[in-house]
């Protein structure tokens, strides 16, 4: 019997609607006592959502843009707190998103590595055991010693995947990373995402890629507006993705 | 549900050694209570401590790359600063005491500590706003990163002093010991203000204009051309006045600790200046871990 790897128990969150201005203090004022414009409108990015992952699931999460796949991984990696509801996991939890951050322009490549290891919580000796691995598997080892602002944007990319994926936490966040890099480099990559899968206790991956969800999940959810609607096999969740009818007539459906 | 296909693999910890037990369902970044943020930040920061040595050595390293003279601009900065105050200070007000220079250097380094210190965590949720939403860490980690890089890089520039003692021949002193605590009170009232303003500034980036007009016109409100004890004893009110300023003991305590001379400073001023120091450490620290969380939705 496995045990529960992630829990949401009913988890919204809002998040305030970002005005292009700031509010003025004269808008402030009369909004004070009374007069004007309302508060500014929340968008809620989650609503009322409950999810149970056991160890060993591999789940995909199917939805369009926006409609809150990455959201739900970034509450679940810590990044956000949830306005209401309890969030909880059981275990060391790794989010693969938006490769690179925190990379510099100005640092060698190898320095970046240490960096960008630190940053997704690796002490340097970790590192130092990791870095001929991540090295070669980047393919850049005549350019590690560079200035990474000399660097192409593949490269770069190369990099950070090459770091994120040396790692092997319980709980495997993945948020449309997959893919990085020239022909070769993308063949490489899947595989060593399929390979991280393996070893991970759990993992949770946001994609485009229906075909990749049918092959490697055991199990889709459909993210719709904030809500999880579906939850099955990923045949069954992809094939309700797909027969929706366009965003237009989407209210008329009414589908759940 | 479907039962899962794959089986349970032991999981494997940070440290290496495999778990008999699985894991306990934990809350995910659980909210702090507002009297429990500056024990938790401790405990973060020495959790977390890699990786502020991390970025603490990245900024050190990216503060004088691709400059031909590389750290010495770590000492020649202070010394330019100081020439134009002393030739300032030759010009209103005649021929200064000999090791006015010496006061002035030590001076502008800890002004520069404080003002690098405040204006840099200030702007730390800002700033990184691009790592804090795709990864994350305890946030306090950026606004102790600011302060930690401007201590590292305040360290570098004393060492101008060595030469000027020498110069002057001033031994060292018990009153060295001042200086330390003159740094870690400057630390802490610089981290205070910077994390207190640091969530105001992601609502509202008026604060940190306010705060670069203040660190500005602070240079002549804080003992930094001038020193206490220059004050002719009719001006002694006007001085008790700007000792209001948390900023004129420990600028005062590392000018004093390396020229070694006793604190030219009452002991009233001193506790009002430690505790002011403290107080605003703790309240800065206690708000920026309650709202930070909150703070970051707004980014």
């Amino acid at each position: 019997m496995s045990h529960t790897s992630i829990l949401l128990e009913g988890v919204s969150i809002e998040f305030p609607r970002k005005p292009v201005t700031v509010g003025t203090i004269e808008r402030s004022f009369l909004r004070m006592i009374g007069i004007g414009a309302r508060r500014d409108p929340k968008f809620t990015a989650l609503r009322d959502v409950s999810l149970e992952v056991k160890e060993g699931e591999v789940l995909g999460l199917v939805g369009r843009n926006g409609a809150g796949k990455s959201t739900l991984l970034r509450v679940i990696a810590g990044v956000y707190r949830p306005d209401r509801g309890a969030a909880k996991r059981a275990g060391q939890v790794s989010l693969l998103a938006g490769l690179g951050v925190g990379f510099n322009g100005n640092l060698s490549g190898k320095e970046n590595v240490y960096l960008y290891g630190a940053i997704l919580g690796h002490p340097r000796r970790v590192m130092d055991r990791l870095m001929s691995g991540i090295i070669e598997f980047s393919g850049l080892e005549d350019f590690i010693d560079q200035p990474l602002r000399t660097y192409s944007s593949g490269m770069k990319a190369r990099l950070g995947f090459s770091v994120a994926s040396a790692i092997r936490p319980d709980i495997l966040l993945i948020d449309e990373v997959l893919a990085v890099g020239d022909a070769d480099f993308k063949e490489r990559s899947t595989k060593r995402i399929k390979e991280m899968m393996s070893e991970a206790g759990t993992v949770l991956m946001a994609s485009h890629s229906l075909t990749l969800i049918k092959d490697i999940c055991t199990r889709a959810i459909l993210v719709e507006k904030g809500q999880i609607v579906e939850s099955g096999s990923p045949a069954q969740v992809i094939a309700t993705y797909r027969g929706e009818p366009q965003p237009k007539l989407a209210k008329v459906a009414g589908a759940r | 549900m479907k039962a899962p296909v794959k089986p349970a693999l032991a999981s494997v910890g940070p440290s290496g050694e495999t778990a008999i037990r699985p894991p306990e369902l934990t809350e995910i970044n659980p909210p702090i209570g507002f009297w429990s943020g500056p024990a938790r930040m401790w405990r973060n920061a020495r959790e977390n401590r890699h990786l502020l040595y991390n970025f603490i050595q990245r900024d050190i390293r990216l503060k004088y790359r691709d400059s031909a003279l590389g750290y010495f601009w770590s000492l020649l900065e202070p010394l330019m600063m100081s020439a134009v105050y002393f030739i300032l200070y030759v010009i209103i007000a005649g021929k200064p005491d000999p090791r006015y220079p010496l006061w002035v250097i030590l001076g502008v380094i800890t002004w520069s500590f404080f003002t690098k210190a405040v204006s840099d965590s200030l702007v730390c949720l800002t700033r990184n706003e691009g790592m804090i939403k795709q990864v994350y860490f305890p946030r306090e980690l950026f606004a102790l990163t600011s302060v930690g890089s401007a201590l590292a890089l305040t360290l570098l520039n004393l060492l101008v002093a060595i030469p000027l003692l020498l110069i002057y021949r001033i031994p060292p002193t018990p009153y060295l010991l001042m200086v330390p605590v003159g740094l870690l009170l400057t630390a802490l009232l610089g981290l205070g203000i910077g994390m207190g303003m640091a969530c105001l500034n992601v609502v509202n980036r008026d604060v940190d204009f306010f705060f670069r007009f203040l660190t500005r016109a602070g240079v002549f409100l804080a003992p930094v051309m001038w020193t206490v004890e220059m004050a002719p004893p009719s001006k002694a009110k006007w001085i008790d006045y700007l000792l209001l300023n948390p900023m004129a003991v420990p600028i005062t305590m590392v000018r004093d600790g390396i020229a070694g001379e006793r604190l030219g400073i009452g002991a009233g001023h001193v506790a009002y200046s430690v505790g002011f120091c403290l107080f605003s450490f703790l309240l800065g620290s206690m708000f920026f871990m309650r709202y930070e969380a909150f703070t970051i939705k707004k980014l």
